[in-house]
């Protein structure tokens, strides 16, 4: 039983067909020039009115377009704009791929010392500039913004006008110090409903040169409905789809290209569907068509992580799936783009029929949908201050994070850490055997930065313990070392990411988005000042799994069987193994390894979570709310792993690090249950920011139904153990194998990487291997 | 080790060995020589060694370990003389690419319950269980008779997967401590089951018969292989003797497969079948609705 590709309506055909027409380089470098002319406009303004007159202008020129055959209006263009915010990003990219793109986070931290109030040579500057340089070196990782929900549902519900006459009211309640940013936000809900009056304005004059007659009935249809959207609530299926569309485009033409998340979209859309088909003003067949043409929508931006949940329990404690669910989970098997991530809700409770449409998606080899537990993500989102309401209705961001639509401005990949290079380091004293590559900027390697010489500088990265590895004589010395460090570096990261955050509300303020999540308004204050009800950040730890299995392997090898000794792993690690196979041998044949169902590393592995998670917990940040820790890597462990040395496990220099709290690559050998039980000897519960567990199995495992049944045992019996996340790759070694010699032919092949799914042959060389290596559970 | 075994394998995750999710043991040693077996590694009763030509980098640690002198490194190429090997293990110790791999661990009741309990969780979601496989883990009741006690004190369901033939006293013996019998049919003519296995099957039809009466719980499993029984004939005649049993439960039909052809070449031995196609898809369905009009309840796993 091959996956099997459903088949799209001749309508939505159409805009498959044309949707490679929008290449249009010219708009990339559009944004910065007339942001920077607001800004010049508006010089005696605070910084809330020049950044909402940027937007205001940007939306009034901006290209927009409809085709003919479109049923949804909105300009889905393959680009990214040029941001205002310290970012690299070539003007001349090649919109067929994902921009190469990343923070200037040592601009960032200029800025932020600034606008902080530190002198210029103060211990604080000091420390915010070392900050950066380890970003700089994938020591750590920091993005900015994004990684929330907006509050579409609520948009829909209420319109631009509805809130632009509650922030009028506020406005004219407003102490001083608020009314900046009610000013601002209102000048861009104003902004927003202008925005959609150009489309209207579009699908008026297209309808009348347009001569196909089905066409032209809907074009007209169309201005109807976006003139009302402009200010109103969404009053059907259709109008709503539309809005929140728009609305997506709008927030990406604010801030850069990060994780906008869509919410529990089955549920909320589903009232105005079976009003609609209640009606008669709707078929299914019509919804299924909005809905494709809504994918596509998504598919094509190239904008990464853009996660839609589905199914779920409700307030009552019900599992909530219906029509709306199938069809988006079909939405995503006819289309097969890697956009939206489709993310399903699991419970015991969820019915058969969800099941076996989500097997039927899992089977094309996309890596949707990622499963999570109910329980585990309910319990994170209480554990962070949610209320039990909000908590039950979570939904997923990004990758992997929970977050409450609408009302969290949930800053989940706000900071990663390579916990494998605080390991390198310790051996060396802060210095680095990998130099690495800074030249790697979103998704692409620009070899020609790539530094040949890696030994040639000699950076110290921060050690905070004082500790030698040669005054090192037991085991627990070395755990409670490693531990000591990783705390130490989870605190200053974190610190250091406070301070940016607190420059952002003077520096970057985003009173679009604002607008667009609960308590802003009504507290007169931006998003990244604190407005939202919810303010918590995410620090994810990269790398763990190396780090168990290195540290096993010391305990064996140096301490128990006393086969060699600390300072051999130093040489070896040193000359990244050249000269030492024999080590490389009893490393890989004589120690244990996580994800073998073996305590011996398992629990090493348990002790450095709950250690992390002892610094994490409680650690407060400037908008009032609280870190929380994230157990997933995102493609980052293969852009960190580049860029860390050997490491006692048998890790070579430039090698990916392990993919979130999966095995390490290729280690796995006793099947999935083994995995997991290794897994699930970690208290999971500190995983409040997500975390990810990759199965690959090959596509003949789902060819028998009794499969399907035990997969989903499988993930019964993870949720009632504690699991939070699992997710599934379906492809053959040969097909990826063929797709790196014979890219052209495999431009189709998507996978699911790290909390993620992306075209396989879009990813870097390095990305490819690792998931190659990642054990295949065959058919058993 | 007293009381301990021979373990080929034990499969943990594995999905087609009776219902739910379950860990397979695979016990050495058989007493059937099927020309199709997918398990050749387990016909003897002891370990054996298997050598995979393809994985080998010819490094010559094994020249070394060996104190038969059964591996040279020739002209780049390694030789292994199989006549030599007493398959001590020595140089699978020393292997470090897998090619070389000795197949049986001395393995105790105990210390293979400590395995099985891992995944018990599992079962239970699953209705799963753990399965003893082979080889023919009916000759060894003593040994799955204290597994079992420790599983099922854990309640934890034990499968037997047994080919019948062995004396029925060793059944008796399992009856008590055994949840599911799977349980092979492999034709219903005994010269023809002769030919192709080495042994005729009346004591193992009249096995059956006999736990059927007993009250086993028990479901057949039918393996269908071109060139023995892969004919509407035979078919039709183990349909007609499987009516006859009055406590029947499932029969699956299992369509040969060629995984196991690799194995033959790393054990040194010729493969039994001359390499074919498995059964058409229109052969089975044709044969699963002959076992359907018989009024058996039937599937093809």
């Amino acid at each position: 039983m091959a996956a099997q590709k459903l088949e799209v309506s001749d309508r939505v055909k159409a805009i498959l067909d044309h949707r490679h027409d929008d290449h249009d380089r010219s708009q990339i470098p559009t944004r910065r020039p007339i942001y920077e002319a607001a800004f010049e406009n508006y010089a005696e303004e605070g910084r809330d009115i020049r950044i909402a007159m940027g937007f205001k202008r940007f939306l009034a020129e901006k290209k927009i377009l409809i085709r003919e055959h479109d049923i949804l209006a909105g300009f889905a263009y393959r680009y990214t704009y040029k941001p205002s915010f310290p970012f690299n990003l070539p003007d001349d990219y090649d919109p067929l791929y994902r921009p190469p793109a990343g923070i200037d986070t040592c601009q960032e931290a200029e800025d932020a010392i600034v606008a902080n109030g530190f002198a210029a040579d103060s211990v604080e500057a000091g420390e915010m500039r070392a900050f950066a340089k380890c970003v700089s070196k994938w020591f750590y990782k920091h993005w900015e913004t994004g990684h929330i929900i907006p509050g579409y549902e609520m948009l829909i519900n209420t319109g631009f006008g509805g809130l632009a006459n509650e922030a009028r009211q506020r406005l004219a309640e407003a102490d001083e110090s608020r009314k900046p940013a009610l000013r601002a936000m209102l000048i861009c809900l104003e902004a927003a409903s202008g925005y959609i009056l150009r489309y209207a304005d579009f699908a008026r004059d297209l309808a009348e040169k347009t001569e196909t007659p089905a066409y032209k009935a809907h074009l007209v249809e169309m201005e109807a409905s976006l003139r009302h959207i402009a200010h109103g609530p969404a009053r059907t299926f259709f109008e709503a789809v539309q809005l929140i569309w728009l609305a997506h485009e709008m927030l990406y033409a604010e801030s850069f290209p990060a994780s906008f998340s869509f919410g529990r979209m089955d549920q909320y859309l589903y009232p105005f569907y079976v009003n609609d088909l209640k009606s008669g003003k709707l078929t299914d067949a019509e919804a299924a068509d909005i809905l494709d043409a809504l994918w596509i929508k998504f598919g094509i931006t190239l904008h990464g992580y853009q996660n839609i949940t589905i199914g779920g329990l409700n307030e009552r404690g019900e599992y909530a799936s219906n029509e709306l669910t199938i069809m988006m989970l079909r939405s995503s098997r006819k289309t097969l783009f890697d956009q939206p991530l489709l993310c399903l809700r699991y419970h015991d409770s969820m019915p058969d029929d969800v099941w076996e449409e989500s097997v039927e998606l899992l089977k094309t080899g996309i890596g949707l949908p990622a499963i999570f537990i109910d329980e585990f993500c309910i319990r994170a989102k209480k554990r962070m201050g949610h209320s039990a309401e909000d908590a039950a209705n979570y939904a997923l961001v990004g990758c992997v994070e929970m977050a409450c639509p609408g009302k969290e401005y949930a800053k989940t990949e706000a900071l990663r850490i390579n916990t494998g290079k605080i390991l390198e380091i310790m051996f060396f004293n802060g210095k680095s055997n990998c130099l690495g590559s800074t030249g790697i900027i979103g998704n692409a390697v620009d070899q020609s930065l790539k530094l040949t010489d890696d030994h040639g500088e000699d950076y110290v990265y921060p050690l905070f313990t004082g500790y030698r590895i040669d005054a090192i004589d037991d085991f627990r010395a070395m755990l409670d070392w490693y531990k000591e460090e990783l705390k130490a570096h989870l605190a200053y990261a974190m610190t250091s990411i406070n301070r940016l955050d607190s420059a952002l509300p003077k520096c970057y303020p985003t009173p679009f988005l604002s607008v667009l999540i609960e308590g802003c308004i009504q507290n007169g204050k931006d998003v990244t000042a604190g407005g939202a009800k919810y303010n918590n950040s995410g620090v994810n730890l990269c790398g763990l799994p190396n780090v168990a299995d290195s540290l096993a392997a010391i305990q064996k090898l140096v301490f128990t069987d006393k086969r060699y000794t600390l300072k051999d792993f130093q040489d070896a690690m040193k000359a990244d193994y050249v000269g030492y196979e024999d080590m490389l041998d009893a490393i890989e044949h004589d120690c244990p390894k996580f994800g073998n169902d073996v305590s011996a590393v398992d629990d090493i592995m348990a002790e450095l979570v709950a250690a992390a998670e002892s610094v994490v917990n409680g650690f407060g940040n400037p908008r009032g709310g609280h870190w929380q820790m994230g157990l997933y890597s995102v493609e980052d462990h293969v852009k960190m792993g580049i860029n860390t040395g050997a490491l006692p496990d048998g890790k070579r220099k430039g090698e990916a690090l392990a993919s979130a709290v999966s095995p390490v690559q290729g280690k796995d050998v006793n099947g999935p249950t083994a995995a997991v039980n290794s897994l699930l000897k970690t208290d999971l519960s500190a995983a409040t920011n997500g975390m990810v567990l990759d199965i690959k199995f090959s596509p003949s495992f789902f060819d028998k139904t009794s499969h399907h049944r035990a997969l989903r045992m499988l993930i019964q019996a993870y949720a009632q153990q504690g699991g939070g996340e699992i997710q599934f790759n379906v492809v053959d070694r040969e097909t990826l194998l063929d797709a790196q010699i014979h890219p052209e032919r495999h431009k189709d092949l998507v996978v699911r990487v790290s909390g993620f799914s992306a075209y396989f042959t879009s990813l870097i060389r390095e990305t490819q291997d690792e998931i190659i290596k990642r054990t295949e559970h065959a058919g058993v | 080790m007293r009381g301990a075994e021979f373990v080929s394998n034990i499969q943990r995750f594995s999905l087609d060995d009776g219902p739910g999710i379950r860990t397979t043991v695979f016990l050495k040693g058989c007493n059937l020589r099927c020309a199709w077996c997918h398990n050749p590694e387990n016909l003897k009763f002891s370990p054996v060694l298997q050598f995979f030509q393809a994985s080998c980098q010819a490094c010559g640690k094994c020249v070394k370990a060996c104190p038969q002198n059964a591996h040279r490194i020739l002209d780049g190429g390694h030789v292994f003389d199989r006549d030599l090997c007493e398959a001590c293990g020595k140089c699978a110790s020393v292997c470090r690419t897998g090619a070389l791999k000795l197949v049986g661990d001395r393995t105790s009741p105990e210390a293979l319950f400590r395995e099985l309990v891992k995944d018990r969780h599992y079962y239970a979601s699953s209705g799963g269980g753990v399965t003893f496989s082979g080889g023919e883990p009916a000759l060894r009741p003593g040994y799955i008779i204290e597994a079992a006690r420790l599983c099922r004190a854990e309640h934890i369901p034990v499968a037997l997967d047994t080919a019948g033939n062995v004396p029925f006293e060793n059944y008796a013996a399992l009856l008590p401590h055994i949840d599911l019998f799977l349980y092979d049919v492999k034709c219903f003519d005994p010269s023809l089951h002769a030919r192709w296995t080495g042994v005729d099957n009346r004591l193992i039809l009249e096995n059956l018969r006999a736990l059927d009466k007993a009250g086993a719980a028990y479901i057949i499993r039918v393996p269908v292989i071109p060139q023995f029984n892969a004919d509407m004939g035979e078919q039709e005649r183990i349909a007609r003797f499987l009516a006859t049993l009055p406590n029947r439960g499932l029969i699956q039909l299992l369509p040969y497969h060629v995984y196991g052809v690799g194995k033959y070449e790393a054990l040194g031995f010729d493969y039994g079948l001359d390499r074919q196609a498995p059964p058409s898809a229109e052969f089975m369905d044709a044969a699963l609705k002959r076992y359907r009009q018989s009024g058996l309840n039937a599937e093809i796993a």
